[in-house]
């Protein structure tokens, strides 16, 4: 007989190598729990404990808006933003409040507080059968009224609004913590059977509406909250790449990963709270994508559970020559085909030397030509960010008062770039870089872009000013404006 | 059995030959460039080869999280990784492997009259290897396996395998040095509880089949089998072994099963005392040297024979797959369920080869015969042993086995025998051949406590020792004798006058499993042994088509049923042990060993029925505890 021949003869042996298997064998039953690390989060189970409930971020860090003395006012308001967790922590911001006084057309007087935690919720939509045998499973259940608001909803403005405002048309009915893959197939074949809706959440920080329950969903809806399903499963270093489950916050992974000399390198702007999943799910971008990719680059495997089966490809080479490429269809899917459990990602060494830079240009046109010069070279550093006039000032207004001699010091800078250069505040934009690499590679890298930036009239406006645009990326995210409020 | 059948007509003595004889002596001198199993592009040292092990990711990675990033830590656990592995690793040393080569010439010849190898066998085996992984298996009956095997491989151009020998050798003085040198590594009796240790052992033996040239020895049924049966395969070292196969790390493994005999092992004597029970002296330079003066005794011959080669490849066939552990790194995975029970079944494939290559000596024949007759409580002169051995050398050998009995000279190879063996049988003055009576000196005080079984008396042992030394000499003829035995049992006790064939199958599988621990018999044989078995008694009209026994056919009637009787009795006062004394009460095993054995000398003293010498074997008293377990007749709680 034929290899060939034997092959078909025996239907258990699968022969194509990316085919979908519904029976994918265990890889729980052939992994050496050895190579498996428990990592502990840094965000709790119950993420109300440390996390907003109704807002962006930690519960401990905001921007708040007390009075000096006296009733609130646009004079007496003192604009801060609390928590020492970001650089910019516990200092007074006027040039800030200013800022938002001009542009909003402010009076911080009308100031608007956001409602408490309700008291009452919507009475879930039960299934008994299926909770019961949730039960039985011994799998974390939750079907509090609280927690299932927390799970209700994403970060959009209008998910902030209704929060504060509102309440929203529809909840989840339960919440279960699986935590480990196996948990999540027995989960969603019972869904299925019983004919409940399931919803997968990780860090709850989607503005896709994708975490959204549909308003007129008539059947039970269960949330899959991946959260404690936050395992290293696997390292291998010959390979670089790594295991983890589906759960693990972003820091949480950088962080194990910087223990060991490695890294990831996808850093969207919500990494601290969102899941690896979750990246999955919505095909996420980082902003140092131009040394490490976005989510599809980084990503060599995923398994994913349908209510069909398990999807996910059956060998761990980094590329195979046949297709078409389910992780594809997997990425971006935001939750609706299946929840995602356990992904394969490529890693790097930590880079020899990080550098920030900044340059700035006499008008917004002036950066878009250099950038897109710097494109045609393609000389991206890991990440490079135009940021034109509106941004720049409200970037600027966000420095906290300076002292005599910085005030100077900045003064001076002023006076070079607006007198001798001759650039106009009011017209001038500025351009963040950052750097990763060898220190050889990346000196010659801005030196060659200063020289690109020369040619538009651009600046370098120093490392500071660089790094300061990338660590408010995070302290931006706190800000979620609409008209009816400001802060929270 | 069924492929011993097959395999008949190729058995014979006839590719055995004398390494002894002059023109065949191994030159230790000679210019050495051996046949390598598993060529590679660039060879590792044996330091190397450690190297490897300490830089293996698995280590690393055991290294870093028992460390917790601790760097000084870190530092230390390499150390104790380097410790282990220079504890574990073998090393080479030419001119140790020709110095103990130039000894063992002369005492082999000393000591020994003849060692006979099949050099077909070896032929064959040097043909199939070069490209692959190979392992050894031997049959493991006597210390003097380790050396033996290193001896042939030099002899016959075969690079020397890399050995798995017990810590105990490193205790004596330079013998574990010279062991080490000569290519034995190391591992620690009990390490289950050591996590570091256990993964540094694992990954050293993985490396040593992965990258290392040498190919690996072992013995799978991990220790010495005391009453010369084979034993159950111990699966530990045969599945790290195999694991770079399941794995995908190499193509396939070459397995060779290796039947190794004794006409009498070295250690016979120190067996029947520590299967009695009475407490084996501690492995010591100077325990080596007292046993120096067992050279002085002519221990016969020795015979080695190498199996046909297997490749695991081809055995496992389609149960083999790799797809499973394609999706992950290697070092991140273990075994499955499904695997692990794929090591077991050829465990107990090669140990059944073992069994097939092993050869019979005359004396092996000679004993059971005259067990039988002594079973029957009659004399034996020598001309009817004589024909006893011959009659029962034409039934083995139709059975499968192979046999050194030729049929010229019979008498003068069987006084050669006894006289190897005359501390267990003598020809007396009237020409009647009989047991000893061996002098044993009043045992010393001993501290009971420290004792395995009962404490025997003087009287008993001197009673007991040469049927018990006999009866291990026929136990490696059970392999063939004990399962048409069991058929002839059956019948025999089949008292209803219309049976079916099915009650007497029914019967043969009780039976069978039963003693499946005892003789290492496999479940899933069961109907091709039944089959082969039945056959083969009705074949040679011992038994009719009707199931009846053929009158003139007696006498192997009785030397049949004679194999499985003290077996049977030792069962048998195991079950009466237990209802007597602890019925209804919780037991360990110890309490049962001491009061079996203590119920079987009352019942040798007052000379009743159903007892054998045999039935203080603490080993089978054990078989038949973990046996009855197995049957669930019995049930096992941990303390």
């Amino acid at each position: 007989m034929s290899e060939l021949e034997r092959l078909e003869n025996n239907s258990e042996v699968q022969i194509n190598l990316c085919s979908p298997t519904v029976a994918a064998s265990e890889t729980s039953q052939i992994l050496d729990t050895l190579s498996t690390k428990e990592i502990v989060s840094a965000v709790p189970r119950e993420r109300q404990e440390l996390l907003k409930w109704n807002g962006w971020g930690y519960k401990d860090s905001k921007f708040t808006v007390t009075s000096k003395d006296g009733p609130l006012t646009n004079d007496s308001a003192i604009l801060k933003f609390v928590g020492n967790r970001y650089p910019i922590g516990d200092t007074e911001l006027p040039y800030f409040k200013q800022w938002v006084i001009d542009t909003f057309n402010l009076d911080l007087a009308n100031k608007k507080s956001a409602q408490p935690m309700p008291s009452s919720y919507p009475a879930p939509v039960v299934c008994n059968e299926f909770s019961e045998k949730i039960k039985k499973l011994n799998i974390l259940y939750s079907d509090s009224g609280e927690d299932r608001l927390i799970r209700a909803h994403g970060q959009t403005l209008y998910d902030i609004h209704t929060l504060r405002e509102g309440t929203f048309p529809r909840i989840p009915d339960l919440i279960v913590w699986p935590r480990c893959h196996a948990d999540v197939v027995q989960i969603v074949k019972l869904a299925h059977a019983h004919d409940v809706a399931v919803i997968p959440f990780g860090g709850g920080t989607s503005v896709s509406g994708s975490i959204t329950c549909p308003k007129n969903e008539a059947r039970p809806i269960v949330i899959v909250d991946t959260s404690q399903m936050n395992r290293m499963l696997w390292l291998d270093k010959e390979n670089m790449v790594v295991c983890f489950e589906s759960g693990i916050f972003g820091q949480d992974l950088e962080r194990e990963l910087k223990k060991l000399g490695l890294t990831v390198g996808h850093e969207p702007d919500s990494y601290e709270f969102s899941t690896l999943g979750g990246w999955v799910a919505t095909r996420a971008s980082g902003m140092k994508k131009n040394v490490y990719g976005n989510i599809e680059d980084l990503v060599v495997r995923v398994k994913m559970v349908t209510c069909k089966g398990v999807l996910e490809r059956n060998c761990s080479a980094p590329r195979v020559s046949i297709g078409p490429d389910f992780n594809q269809i997997i990425l971006g899917s935001e939750g609706t085909l299946g929840v995602v459990t356990e992904v394969v990602l490529k890693v790097r060494k930590l880079p020899a030397m990080k550098l920030y830079g900044s340059l700035i240009f006499p008008m917004f046109d002036n950066g878009v030509k250099c950038l897109r010069e710097i494109a045609e070279y393609r000389l991206q550093p890991a990440s490079i960010r135009l940021i034109d006039n509106d941004q720049f000032i409200f970037g600027q207004s966000l420095k906290p008062q300076a002292n005599f001699f910085h005030s100077i010091i900045d003064g001076m800078k002023k006076a070079y770039v607006t007198k001798i250069k001759r650039f106009d505040v009011k017209r001038m934009c500025v351009a963040t870089l950052v750097f990763e690499g060898e220190e050889e590679a990346v000196k010659r890298q801005e030196k060659q872009i200063n020289i690109i930036a020369k040619k538009y009239g651009g600046l370098p406006a120093g490392a500071t000013n660089g790094e300061r645009g990338y660590l408010l990326t995070f302290v931006i995210a706190y800000i979620r404006v609409s008209k009816s409020f400001l802060f929270h | 059995m069924a492929r011993a059948q097959t395999d008949t007509k190729s058995k014979s003595m006839k590719g055995f030959h004398n390494l002894l004889e002059p023109d065949r002596l191994p030159c230790m001198t000679k210019v050495w460039q051996p046949q390598i199993p598993n060529r590679k592009d660039n060879y590792l040292s044996p330091e190397q080869l450690k190297l490897n092990v300490l830089e293996s990711p698995r280590i690393v990675r055991l290294i870093e999280e028992l460390s917790g990033n601790d760097k000084s830590k870190k530092q230390e656990l390499r150390r104790a990784v380097q410790d282990m592995l220079n504890e574990i690793g073998l090393t080479r040393s030419m001119p140790v492997i020709r110095w103990a080569g130039i000894c063992l010439n002369k005492i082999l010849k000393k000591i020994c009259t003849a060692v006979y190898v099949n050099e077909e066998s070896i032929l064959r085996v040097k043909k199939c290897i070069g490209s692959q992984p190979v392992l050894y298996l031997p049959s493991h009956r006597s210390y003097a396996d380790f050396v033996l095997m290193s001896y042939i491989c030099f002899a016959y151009d075969l690079e020397i395998p890399g050995i798995a020998a017990g810590m105990d050798f490193l205790s004596m003085v330079g013998v574990g040095s010279l062991l080490r040198k000569t290519g034995a590594f190391f591992m620690r009796r009990s390490f289950a509880s050591d996590k570091l240790y256990w993964h540094v052992f694992k990954e050293y033996m993985r490396s040593l089949v992965n990258v290392y040239h040498t190919g690996v020895e072992f013995f799978i049924e991990g220790t010495r089998s005391r009453s010369f049966k084979a034993l159950t395969p111990k699966l530990g070292l045969l599945s790290m072994a195999l694991e770079p196969l399941f794995m995908g790390e190499v193509v396939d493994i070459t397995i060779i099963p290796i039947g190794v005999a004794y006409d009498k092992p070295l250690e016979e004597q120190l067996f029947v005392y520590e299967m009695l029970g009475v407490p084996k002296p501690k492995e010591s330079t100077m325990a080596l040297f007292k046993a120096l003066k067992i050279l002085d005794i002519n221990h016969g011959s020795m015979y080695v024979n190498f199996g046909e080669p297997i490749s695991a490849r081809d055995y496992f066939g389609l149960s083999l797959n790799r797809f499973e552990h394609a999706q992950l790194p290697v070092h991140v995975q273990q075994l499955t369920k499904r695997e692990l029970d794929l090591v077991n079944k050829l465990g107990r494939h090669v140990i059944s080869h073992q069994q097939n290559l092993i050869v019979l000596t005359v004396f092996n024949v000679a004993s059971l015969y005259i067990n039988y007759r002594l079973f029957m409580d009659k004399p034996t002169s020598l001309q009817q042993l004589a024909d006893g051995v011959m009659l029962l050398s034409n039934h083995l050998k139709a059975l499968g086995a192979l046999v050194s009995v030729e049929y010229t000279n019979i008498k003068s190879k069987i006084l050669d025998a006894l006289d190897v063996h005359k501390n267990i049988l003598q020809l007396s003055v009237d020409g009647k051949i009989t047991l000893m009576k061996p002098v044993i000196a009043n045992v010393q005080t001993v501290n009971v406590t420290k004792l395995k079984g009962h404490n025997l008396s003087t009287n008993t042992l001197r009673n007991s020792v040469p049927a018990f030394s006999l009866q291990i000499y026929c136990n490696p003829c059970l392999r063939w004798l004990i399962q048409p035995a069991f058929v002839l049992l059956v019948v025999k006790s089949m008292k209803e006058k219309s049976f079916s064939s099915e009650d007497i199958q029914d019967n043969f599988f009780r039976l069978r499993k039963l003693f499946s621990v005892e003789f290492v018999l496999d479940s899933e044989l069961e109907n091709e042994d039944y089959n082969f078995s039945l056959q083969y008694l009705m074949k040679s009209q011992i038994l009719s088509q009707r199931y009846e026994f053929n009158q003139k056919e007696s006498e192997i009637i009785t030397i049949f049923l004679s194999t499985v009787a003290p077996f049977l009795c030792c069962y048998l006062h195991v079950i009466e042990t237990i209802i007597e004394v602890f019925k209804d009460t919780e037991f360990t095993e110890k309490d049962l060993l001491v009061k079996a054995q203590q119920r079987v000398e009352n019942g040798l003293n007052s000379r009743i029925d159903h007892v054998h010498p045999y039935c203080l074997s603490l080993d089978s008293i054990s078989i038949a505890l973990s046996s009855f377990h197995l049957n669930k007749i019995l049930t096992k709680t941990k303390r």
